[in-house]
């Protein structure tokens, strides 16, 4: 197992300098400037700007220069945000996404996985499809939309939650349900698949035989089975939770990393960039490596010895 | 081993009747418009309450400022703090805009309107060290200075010396700007500009506190952090406390500041909110007071808005228009270009598509701006624009390959590169391709002059028709046109040189109309702003410069909630 | 020899745990998916729903004058009404005709950029299992690599490169949605290439490449397929958020994303400018979604009764 653990962290490492340089070389591929706006400025201007940053350099150099920088933990400077580095920026905006990406997990699971085991224990009865419907409809809104509804709902017209901004939990609790729904429907749908699928299965056939009460049977059994298909999902799923979500922020204008993935790409802003899809290749990775590890733990089948 | 499935979704073998879930289509497309019917009874938008005390003031600047230092500032969010956190030589009327004293109590101007003396007032920086004319030399210079890397270092090419040290050809030192004494400064001018004071409460003008710039040098820290709350050294009426990255900012009033008894609000919450229907939404619920002057409202909701008492529109010292590509065919025939002009119906586009009450306007220079009187054209003839197509051969626009027109992606260019897209086929039958892109790749592309149509919007900087007419001379770096006329450059040149200010006004005046002459642009409307103020705050007025000075707003209690107010009652 | 030598493109030879199957398996699925009634459902109204889509426009071009594109700017924005079933839109356009004229957009874009992902993804997957080793973990690694960077962020950047229209919208689309596919096939192929089928192949002779297209691929077609109708209503919900960027389809020209998004922005003012594209775009994800379902069913062996 540790053997299993340490071969895979190395791995990691090629993995993650091959993204580093695919990442820089796609930024600095996309044509316009970090310093152009719709008033010209000087020759004079730019090149000191430029050199600033250290733009002026050949892209070789400056790639060597950014690993370098890497290395000591240093991910540059904003260009877009000139008094802040991006190691603040994520910094500041980290937290908000986080408690974000928390209450939208905690709501995602609660309604998938119930959704889900209504729609497997009752199959083909008007629970089964009423939730998995739901489960349709939260696939098929996307967020842009969802989310103006539930604040037209709950913030303008009911008054219970503020529209947007950021300050306490209050804050938290619409822009968690709009991305949260999203995951939740997906969730539901794969719960209810992972426990059709072992429902038919040897064991649980044995467990009943063995007079289990059916709900024991649920909860140990078939949970169990109906959970690795969502375990696999949530790797990559909590990954792009962490990393916030463009459309959510910038509705509830959330300080958060999410809106950078777009914003950042259009200014140009190569660090803030760069810095923002290591962070998001980071959690990935690690996500993937610890689905891998839960499934040796989830299924008896897979050994990683 | 068994190999493992990895499986996407929950079966669904059974059949349910299609009515069934055509039920749920039908619930939800209930439910919308349900909940979308405004409630009506209620001459305000959104709650009349104030969620704070009568003190303070809660608005929104929609985005974080790159810089708030006065001479690398360049954009109207960064612009709007500095205002209201530093104080400058003259400040800008909050109605009419005209220069009053700031922190010169007066000025002289030699005889010919080159040379300008200020007497300042004693005042203080915010750290209590006295401020003298040497703080503003270092501003002048600071910002003209190319190792400052100033987007708007051209602001300081106004004083004599400045466009030679902007090109690294001189030192900072040789600027025409001078401390007499602590409270004297002699500043000199290129030309004897008559908009030098209105252009002189810009932001770029503002004092900068040199000591404290050196001081953090001492210390090792960073000098451009100098604007941060942990370090900031200010002058003017209020002082930033907090800043909460993309979030918000909070202000409070400056006790040092030189005219401290006018103001009336001890606190300022700045929050910032991009999205303009999320503004609309936090208004609505009283988290801002006013959503900030650089919040544009969607036009969408125009209508709507503009029945409450709470809506307020003025208009804005900004001109839209197109660019054309005066070497690309076919737009480099001046007769394709006059039809395109005359075929836009521009009372219809501002009607019904912006619908904000901008002024539909053929002329790149806004009627009435510092006297100057306007062409007045804003000319929809669909007949002489045909005519003008056949006369250059494209007659019912046989023959003549699509145009493109770009713009860079946002709700409302696209609303108007769709509506003059429409008219373009329909009175000329010209096919126009629509170029919608992303803001680095725009700009870019105007750089290099590669697109055929682009538009573009103008905001004058100060209150002078020079503001725009300087676009279209040869030499302007903002020129996207191809076109450039010796004969335009002189007659532009003449008229800053001109002291007599009637005169002057002729002469642009026949300047623009040899420009439009040509059309190397294709103006479409003059900007307004509109806005919501909650009937609580009072002291902001409507001037086309778009700049209202917290020191002059305050909350009365007591306002009347049921009728349309005027937050004009009396001049500071 | 070995080309001429007339091999069955799909083997008859079945094997006992059905993962490489005849003919049989199609016409079994084929049994299976038209037993289903709600994937029947939803296959009527994916075709009623794209030949509304497909000829629709042109149909209300030549019976009412209605054109997709021709604006009425005074009569601007109305309410549903017999002339207008789906009311006006902003420009005084006929909102029926332009969400069918959307609806052939969105679906061009799913299938097609769906199509390419399953293209590129069957072709890479199958390669670099076959040929096993150093490649199939090289290239392998470079999936890992792409998967680890934001999906958005390179469809952005794709997006910036390439220049918007609507051809480079389906490459980019796809060009970064193969991942899924490549990584099905490749464990598919892991399975096959050990089989009968394959080893007699090769001690024919046959060249790998012919192993490959001849052999490897279309036993592989079944899992292809049902990740193809899986990835089709995803490519249109991207599309729509890239509309939401402003990045999708250029105007004057709808697609439905661009029409929601349109219709998010107004719904508070003119209602009917969100639900009818919104409805019409959660038709059609439903009944794709159902039919998706519906074909995996069908094909998954273990289902067959």
């Amino acid at each position: 197992m540790t053997g299993y653990l340490v071969r895979r962290v190395l791995e990691l490492v090629p993995t993650a300098l091959v993204i580093i340089a695919a990442s820089f070389a796609l930024v600095r591929l996309a044509p316009g400037s970090p310093f152009s706006s719709e008033k010209e400025i000087s020759p004079e201007i730019r090149r000191q700007l430029e050199a600033k940053y250290g733009f002026d350099r050949p892209l070789p150099e400056q790639f060597v220069r950014y690993v370098r920088n890497l290395l000591q933990g240093d991910l540059g400077l904003s260009t877009k945000y000139p008094q802040r580095s991006v190691n603040e920026i994520i910094a500041t905006g980290f937290p908000v996404t986080l408690s974000l990406a928390a209450v939208a997990l905690v709501w995602s699971l609660l309604v998938g996985m119930t959704a889900g085991i209504i729609g497997a224990v009752r199959q083909n009865t008007v629970w089964d499809h009423s939730a998995m419907m739901a489960a349709l409809v939260g696939i098929s809104v996307p967020s842009f939309v969802l989310g103006p509804l539930l604040v037209l709902l709950f913030s303008l017209r009911l008054q219970m939650l503020p529209p947007a901004g950021w300050g306490d939990w209050r804050h938290l609790i619409l822009p968690g349900l709009t991305l949260g729904t999203i995951y939740a429907a997906s969730i539901a749908r794969l719960t209810r698949g992972g426990m059709l699928e072992v429902i038919r299965s040897d064991y649980i056939r044995t467990a009943r035989a063995k007079g289990l009460a059916e709900r024991l049977v649920i909860t140990r059994h078939m949970l169990r089975g109906g959970l690795l298909p969502v375990v696999s999902y949530l790797g990559p799923a909590i990954a792009s939770m962490l990393t916030g979500s463009v459309v959510v922020e910038k509705i509830f204008n959330l300080p958060g990393i999410g809106p950078y993935f777009v914003d950042a790409a259009f200014n140009r802003d190569y660090f803030l960039v760069m810095g923002i899809v290591l962070l998001y290749a980071f959690f990935l990775l690690l996500m993937n490596l610890v689905v891998d590890l839960l499934y040796g733990l989830l299924d008896p089948r897979i050994d990683h010895a | 081993m068994r190999k493992l499935r990895r499986r996407i979704g929950g079966s669904s073998r059974s059949g349910q009747p299609a009515a069934w879930w055509l039920g749920w289509l039908l619930g939800a497309a209930v439910l919308v418009p349900l909940v979308g019917c405004q409630n009506r009874q209620s001459p305000f938008f959104g709650t009349v309450v104030p969620r704070h005390g009568p003190d303070e003031l809660w608005i929104n600047n929609s985005t974080e400022p790159e810089w708030l230092d006065p001479s690398r500032c360049s954009d109207s969010t960064g612009g709007e703090i500095i205002w209201n956190t530093f104080e400058g030589l003259v400040q800008a009327h909050p109605e009419t805009l005209a220069p009053m004293p700031a922190l010169a109590r007066s000025w002289d101007v030699s005889e010919d309107g080159r040379r300008y003396t200020f007497h300042l007032r004693p005042s203080q920086w915010s750290d209590g060290r006295p401020l003298t004319a040497d703080d503003f030399v270092f501003s002048f210079r600071r910002l003209v200075d190319p190792r400052t890397a100033s987007k708007y270092a051209s602001n300081g090419f106004v004083f004599a010396g400045g466009a030679a040290i902007g090109r690294g050809e001189a030192s900072p030192e040789t600027l025409g700007v001078r401390a007499v004494d602590d409270l004297t400064l002699e500043v000199e001018l290129v030309d004897p500009l008559p908009y030098f004071l209105n252009f002189l409460s810009f932001y770029s003008f503002m004092p900068i506190p040199r000591h404290l710039l050196e001081d953090l040098e001492r210390r090792g820290i960073d000098p451009d952090l100098w604007t941060r709350p942990e370090h900031v050294v200010s002058n003017g009426p209020f002082l930033m406390k907090e800043w909460w990255f993309r979030q918000r900012m909070v202000f409070e009033k400056n006790p040092r500041y030189w005219d401290a008894s006018s103001v009336r609000l001890n606190r300022v919450r700045v929050a910032m909110v991009e999205s303009s229907t999320t503004a609309l939404n936090m208004y609505a619920t009283g988290e801002f007071d006013w959503p900030g002057g650089s919040t544009s409202l969607p036009a969408e909701f125009m209508d709507h808005l503009s029945g409450y008492h709470d809506f307020h529109q003025h208009p804005f010292l900004a001109v839209y228009f197109y660019w054309v590509n005066t070497k690309e065919p076919p737009l480099d025939n001046p007769l394709v270009r006059r039809a395109l002009s005359l075929a836009v119906d521009r009372e219809a586009l501002v009607r019904h598509v912006t619908r904000g009450g901008q002024i539909a306007s053929a002329d790149l220079v806004p009627d009435g701006l510092a006297g100057y009187r306007g062409l007045g054209q804003s000319v929809f003839d669909p007949d002489a624009a045909r005519r003008l197509l056949a006369e250059a051969g494209y007659a019912g626009g046989a023959g003549l390959p699509p145009v493109s027109l770009s713009f860079n992606t946002s709700e409302g260019h696209k609303q108007v590169a769709e509506a003059l897209q429409a008219m373009w086929q329909q009175e000329l039958g010209i096919t126009v391709e629509l170029k919608n892109q992303e803001w680095k790749v725009f700009l870019a592309n105007a750089e290099q002059m590669n697109f055929q149509l682009c538009r573009m919007g103008w905001v004058g900087d100060y209150a002078d028709p020079y503001t725009f007419l300087e676009l279209l001379t040869s030499d302007c770096g903002n020129n996207h046109s191809n076109w450039s006329s010796p004969a335009y450059d002189q007659l532009l040149e003449e008229a800053n040189r001109q002291s007599e200010p009637e005169k002057r006004l002729d002469m642009l005046r026949q300047a623009e109309a040899m420009a439009l002459e040509a059309q190397p642009l294709i103006p479409l409307y003059v900007y307004t702003r509109s806005q919501l103020i909650k009937p609580y705050v009072r002291g902001i007025w409507g001037n086309h410069q778009d700049r209202h000075p917290w020191k002059s707003i305050w909350i009365d209690s007591s306002a009347d909630r049921s009728g349309r107010h005027s937050p004009t009652p009396e001049a500071p | 020899m070995n080309a001429s030598q007339p091999e069955p493109a799909a083997p008859m030879r079945s094997s006992p745990d059905g993962l490489v199957a005849g003919s049989s398996l199609w016409q079994d699925a084929w049994r299976r998916l038209r037993k289903n009634k709600m994937a029947v459902a939803s296959g009527v109204v994916i075709a009623v729903l794209g030949l509304a889509c497909l000829l629709g426009p042109t149909l209300l071009a030549v019976a009412g004058g209605y054109d997709p594109d021709a604006q009425d700017l005074a009569y601007g924005p109305q309410p549903p009404s017999w002339q207008h079933p789906f009311g006006t839109d902003f420009y005084g356009r006929d909102l029926l005709v332009r969400v069918l004229a959307g609806g052939q957009v969105s679906l061009a874009v799913g299938i097609l950029a769906a199509l390419i992902a399953a293209l590129i993804g069957t072709i890479y997957g199958a390669v670099s299992s076959y040929a096993g080793g150093l490649v199939d973990s090289l290239l392998m690694r470079v999936v890992d690599i792409l998967y680890a960077l934001p999906y958005m962020f390179l469809v952005i950047i794709l997006v910036t490169i390439l220049g918007q229209s609507l051809v480079l919208l389906f490459v980019a689309l796809g060009a970064v949605g193969w991942l899924l596919t490549a990584r099905v096939v490749r464990g598919q192929v892991m399975s096959l290439k050990e089989q009968d089928f394959v080893l007699a192949a090769r001690s024919l002779g046959t060249s790998g490449r012919d192993i490959v297209f001849r052999h490897l691929i279309p036993n592989t077609l079944g899992p292809v397929i049902v990740t193809f109708t899986l990835t089709v209503p995803s490519m249109i919900l991207q599309e729509a958020f890239l509309s939401f960027l402003g990045l999708g389809v250029q105007p004057p020209h709808p697609s439905l994303g661009s029409l929601i998004n349109d219709g998010a922005n107004q719904m508070l003012v003119f209602w009917w400018t969100l639900v009818f594209p919104g409805g019409v775009m959660a038709v059609l994800l439903f009944a794709l979604n159902f039919l998706g379902d519906g074909v995996r069913d069908a094909l998954d062996p273990r289902m067959r009764t």
